[in-house]
């Protein structure tokens, strides 16, 4: 059998208790791997969430533009 | 390294009021000063222009009164002994910062040397300014610290008794004197020997990098009211120490006193020769001169009011002092008043003349007015 | 190996109220990345103004002290003069800096005092409400400009860099923004050197930003960002407007 996991390479964790929905995040991942919640979090905002963990290459650039530093990104 | 020690302490010296307050500030461990030129009290920054520089200090002379006051705000965060003198409009442009530097509870030391107000006035010694400094002068609850000199020894010396009153309360204290003390000369020495700051104890409030300690914030907003509420009631708490220990005052032939006069700097001068001119003529007049206008010594006059029946106050404006007079006496002596506002001073007869008028006349419990 | 992107050692656990996408959360972060890149943290001291930005004293993880509405040029001389050891940076909006703080940012600046100002320029007064700032462009409405901005009634707006490039003092004057992914990594390269020239001892340095203020325009957090390119950066053009570093 032959490996189909794929290497990880790199982990998005959104802090969604600090996120105000700005959506800047969005906009900026290459990957279109983020969107907004359609659920709201205890602030009342629809926190952004990623979609597609596996798929982020851990550019950074929605923490980059993230105001509330609610991204943390690990380039494995 | 080098003595940096201009004049040894006693030695008699003959200096103008507002260098020897330059001077003094020097001596007590001032390190800078910034401030923009008014009359009467140029010669405090045209003399620390020279000397903070041979004491390894910074002199700045800044764009406005507003930049300076802010200046030094930055310099108490720092630890630093740093001062600013003005006059006048000067002094309020200020009033915003210091307002700050006392909620920040910072020590710094400024001087007013009055001019006439109000609006530009003009350059003549006055002392219209005792409500501003004694009630604090900006906006918000606090107090500043009032020492008010009427000599140029007390010029020379009083800005150490600042620095340390300010560190000991960690609170702004100033020098409130006029153009005639800042411009007069005479002989005057130092009573207290040369600080090096370096040997300051140690701020445990200052900010200067939180290396090996948790950092530090120095601010003055309070958005919660309780909290507002609660740094007010300390502040209040450290003002009524200081009005139970630092009230300063003078007196002079008090005993067998029919009248008193009351008056601080210029006017307690002018006032001084009234006294010694109507004990020659037999009259049995005292005065009695408040040296921290605040704390007022509210405490002593009112003492003195069970004895005296007779009180005169004597200022160079239309009545400000006299206001305090009044609520220390509280009602128990008729309380006279003699006032020359506008840059104008009354002289020794003057005030004598007044004092014989008043010892003819039956005591009235209610203050005259006006001249 | 890889490299975290998390929340900078120089700022506190305490979590930022700006509104949803405003600028000046991004340019906190900006400064302490560079606080954290260049170990200055323990010989930091940041300036507070008043503005919106009046807690950046809770947010950043150094000591910091909040001064009088206009200030901070003033405060920071005092405390350069006196603490020359210090890292001194005093942070300011366009109302503090450019309207009531006007003399006091011109006068530290032709004097080259040795300290780094972030300017942040959102074209507005975001803490009371929205109105006319020095910045404000011409038709802006703001709520002291309900039919925009008239230069015949108010005037035209200050252009900060420009206005103080004029001037022998400031070593580095860079105008920057905080919009999109480029410009908030051109931002950050500006901030740091002009931290490393203070570090050098070399003079005064300044970095405006151009900052959304989604609130204080009345647009979503997209828009403001957009705005910033299509019309702020036209009004106040991105980009070096002194830099005598090589000079010196
Ligand atoms: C002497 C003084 N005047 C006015 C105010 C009220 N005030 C607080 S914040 C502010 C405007 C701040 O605008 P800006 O500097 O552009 O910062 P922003 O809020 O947009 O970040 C004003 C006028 C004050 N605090 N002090
Ligand atoms: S009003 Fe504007 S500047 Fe102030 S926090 Fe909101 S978005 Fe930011």
């Amino acid at each position: 059998m032959e490996e189909t996991i794929t290497k990880l390479k790199a982990k998005i964790k959104i802090i969604e208790t600090l996120c105000k929905g700005c959506g800047y995040c969005i906009d900026a991942c290459p990957k279109k791997i983020l969107e907004m919640a359609s659920y709201s979090n205890q602030s009342g905002y629809h926190p952004a969430r990623c979609i597609k963990p596996e798929d982020c290459i851990g550019c950074a650039l929605c923490y980059q533009v993230c105001p509330e530093i609610a991204i943390e990104v690990e380039k494995l | 390294m080098k003595n940096m020690e201009k004049y040894k302490m006693g030695e008699k010296v003959l200096m103008k009021g507002n260098e020897a307050l330059a001077e003094g500030a020097v001596r007590a461990g001032c390190r800078f000063f910034a401030g923009y030129p008014i009359t009467p009290q140029n010669e405090i920054p045209e003399y620390l222009s020279w000397r903070i520089f041979e004491v390894g200090g910074t002199f700045i002379q800044s764009e406005s009164e507003i930049a300076a006051i802010n200046m030094i705000f930055g310099v108490a965060a720092c630890g630093v002994r740093g001062m600013t003198s003005s006059s006048g409009c000067g002094i309020s442009l200020k009033q915003e910062g210091i307002s700050y530097i006392a909620s920040a509870e910072l020590p710094f030391f400024y001087a007013n040397i009055i001019r006439g107000g109000p609006g530009l006035g003009n350059i003549a010694p006055a002392q219209s300014d005792y409500f501003q400094a004694t009630r604090g002068g900006g906006h918000g609850d606090y107090r500043v610290i009032v020492l008010a000199p009427n000599s140029v020894t007390e010029m020379g010396n009083f800005p150490k008794l600042a620095y340390d009153l300010a560190d000991k309360y960690r609170n702004p204290c100033m020098v409130l004197a006029d153009g005639l003390l800042g411009q007069m000369m005479e002989p005057m020495e130092f009573n207290f020997d040369w600080v090096d700051p370096d040997k300051l104890p140690p701020k445990d409030y200052i900010v200067t990098g939180c290396k090996g300690r948790p950092r530090r914030i120095i601010n003055t907003l309070h958005m919660i009211p309780s909290i507002l509420e609660k740094h007010n009631w300390h502040l209040y708490e450290k003002y009524q120490r200081i009005e139970e220990n630092e009230v300063r005052f003078e007196g002079c032939n008090l005993e067998d006193a029919e009248i008193v006069i009351v008056a601080y700097g210029t006017s307690a001068r002018i006032s001084t020769e009234a006294v010694i001119k109507g004990r020659k003529k037999g009259i049995k007049v005292g005065l009695f001169r408040p040296i921290t206008l605040w704390p007022f010594p509210k405490k002593a006059i009112n003492e003195l009011a069970d004895r005296v029946k007779k009180l005169l106050v004597v200022e160079m404006n239309m009545g400000q002092m006299v206001e305090d007079v009044e609520i220390a006496v509280s009602g128990k002596s008729a309380i006279h008043f003699l006032g020359r506002p506008g840059g104008s001073l009354p002289t020794g007869d003057e005030v004598l003349d007044k004092v014989e008028e008043i010892l003819s006349k039956p005591a009235s419990p209610e203050r005259e007015r006006g001249k | 190996m890889g490299r975290i992107y998390k929340k900078p050692v120089s700022m506190t656990k305490i979590a930022m109220r700006y509104c949803p996408g405003c600028g000046h959360s991004i340019a906190h972060r900006l400064i302490a990345e560079v606080i954290d890149e260049l170990d200055i943290r323990e010989r930091a001291v940041g300036i507070a103004p008043v503005g919106c930005s009046v807690f950046l004293d809770e947010y950043m993880d150094c000591d910091m002290i909040q001064v009088p509405h206009g200030r901070g040029c003033a405060s920071a001389t005092g405390m350069k003069r006196v603490r020359p050891d210090l890292i001194v940076f005093s942070y300011q909006g366009d109302g503090d800096l450019a309207a009531i703080g006007t003399a006091e940012t011109i006068h530290a600046a032709t004097r080259s005092e040795n300290f780094t100002v972030i300017f942040i320029n959102n074209a507005i007064y975001g803490m009371t409400g929205g109105q006319q700032a020095p910045t404000t462009m011409p038709g802006q409405k703001t709520t002291t400009n309900p039919y925009g901005r008239e230069v015949k009634v108010h005037g035209y707006p200050i252009k900060v860099c420009e206005m103080l490039s004029a001037l022998d003092g400031p070593i580095y004057l860079e105008r920057v923004a905080v919009n999109n992914v480029p410009n908030v990594l051109k931002a950050k390269r500006a901030i740091k050197k002009a931290f490393q020239i203070q570090l050098d001892g070399l003079g005064f340095t300044l970095v405006e930003i151009l900052s959304p203020c989604p609130t204080g325009w009345g647009v979503i957090p997209k828009k403001a960002c957009e705005y910033v390119d299509e019309k702020m950066s036209k009004y106040y053009p991105l980009g070096v407007y002194k830099d005598l570093t090589k000079k010196k």
